[in-house]
């Protein structure tokens, strides 16, 4: 029985050494969103080790009064472009990586002139080795406590699979969220540009009638300073 | 939750802000590691730590309001805890108190919003869980921030469609507003130079305009 406890005890504790250790491990997920302005391009690097796959996943979700689009790449180290996107709106890419170094994510939005983008983008880098916090080497200690593990590892087991099931909720949310911005940020462009056009028609509207108005007065009007230009143009008929 | 900060870098000039736009719900902690190197001249690199050059942190809560503008080292962490809805905006920029551009500046940059911002490790440890115990809390806190972000995309669905409905509104006010404008436009035109060409004696175009407003007693044939 007193066996039976300590070992238990030592279930407990062991694993949470590791657990320390492995967390450390290199499964990066990043999400982030940033704005490359009109003729420039925002480049971001990352340190990546042979055999890691690459997963970037973007999308513009504003473009001002412009079209969601921008131009993508991946340069490695020594500058060679591994991928390329022109004037894409979003775009998936996972590539494994063989040489080790410094890789250049970028997004150009250099041909366009005067919208600033909005581009949300997701990198994730993969290692092989997967020395994740839910993967730790809990097998090492199932040996021990037969039954007890047995229901222990039914629950671990569970909950690993909630787990992913989660990460993928989570995961689906944030590129819902990366639609909905993008679809509100159209809409508000949209709202905006009614009103801004709008006041311009209206103002070239009332302009224009009253230039109709003054210019067929001035062809009749002796006393007004445009009559003597209409003069100027036909000289018979006016006198 | 460690070591990343070697992770994502980019270059940014001495005097240049770099900005990062986080679309969050409320009460969702954001955590960010960053560490700063000046480039070195003499190697054409980047020495390994610069400890004279600070990094100002300002963040912009959705209504534009600062919550957070503080100059911290060269390398460090700073977290905030967004108590409104919507987007955020964090900008990095270096003190330097050059006028113009000066050397370049390579940021490592990690940013965790949420859950992934929480450090497990130091949980277990500071409240003595066992290894069970954390992975249940870290479903919980998943869980948690699901349920927040729904939340959150509930109330920006119906900004959303605010946005949507108020733009089809002012499509069909102007529609009608552009119809009534034209023939105001085009009544006052006409009662104008009505009144021009009377005060002028232009029969053929009081005739005319006359017409145009039906007011048949105004004829006149000479």
């Amino acid at each position: 029985m007193a066996s039976q406890r300590t070992s238990f005890l030592v279930l407990q504790y062991f694993p949470f050494f590791l657990l320390i250790h492995s967390s450390c491990g290199r499964d990066i997920e990043r999400e982030m969103t940033v704005e490359v302005k009109a003729g420039t391009e925002e480049c971001f690097y990352e340190t990546i080790k042979g055999g890691e796959t690459l997963d970037v996943e973007y999308q513009v979700i504003d473009g001002g009064r412009g079209e969601l689009d921008i131009d993508f790449y991946l340069a490695g180290s020594t500058g060679e472009v591994v991928v390329q996107d022109l004037r894409r709106s979003e775009g998936n890419h996972r590539t494994t990586i063989t040489e080790e170094g410094d890789y250049r994510i970028c997004w150009d939005n250099s041909f366009s002139h005067f919208s600033t983008k909005t581009v949300f983008f997701g990198i994730t880098i993969e290692s092989d080795d997967d020395d994740d916090l839910w993967d730790d080497g809990l097998e090492e200690t199932i040996t021990a406590e037969e039954i007890y593990e047995m229901k222990i590892e039914d629950i671990k087991e569970a909950m690993g699979r909630i787990r992913g099931h989660l990460t993928k909720s989570r995961f689906m949310q944030d590129q819902l969220r990366a639609y909905e911005a993008r679809d509100r940020n159209v809409a508000e462009n949209n709202n905006a540009k009614v009103t801004s056009w709008s006041l311009i028609n209206i103002t070239v509207m009332v302009v224009t009638g009253l230039i109709q108005v003054i210019l067929l007065r001035s062809l009749f009007d002796d006393k007004s300073r445009l009559h003597s230009l209409w003069k100027k143009g036909a000289p018979s008929t006016f006198s | 939750m460690c070591g990343v900060v070697e992770g994502l870098y980019f270059h940014i000039g001495e005097t240049e802000r770099k900005c990062f736009i986080e679309e969050i719900p409320d009460e969702t902690m954001v955590t960010g590691n960053y560490k700063l190197q000046l480039h070195d001249p003499r190697t054409g690199g980047f020495m390994p730590s610069s400890p004279g050059l600070g990094m100002h942190v300002e963040i912009k809560d959705p209504d534009e309001k600062v919550l957070l503008s503080r100059v911290y080292s060269s390398e460090g962490r700073f977290t905030f805890t967004s108590h409104t809805p919507g987007e955020h905006v964090i900008c990095l920029y270096s003190n330097s108190t050059k006028w113009f551009a000066g050397s370049q500046l390579r940021v490592h940059f990690d940013l965790q919003v949420g859950e992934h911002a929480i450090d497990y490790a130091s949980m277990a440890q500071k409240e003595k869980l066992t290894e069970l115990q954390l992975r249940v809390r870290q479903l919980l806190d998943q869980v948690e921030q699901i349920t927040k972000e729904q939340n959150y995309q509930r109330y920006r669905e119906e900004r959303f469609r605010q946005t949507s409905e108020s733009t089809n509104q002012r499509v069909l006010l102007w529609s009608v507003g552009q119809v009534g404008i034209l023939l105001a436009m085009g009544f006052w035109q006409m009662r104008h130079l009505k009144t021009f060409f009377e005060a002028k004696k232009l029969r053929i175009f009081v005739t005319f305009t006359a017409l145009v407003q039906s007011s048949p007693d105004r004829v006149r044939v000479d």
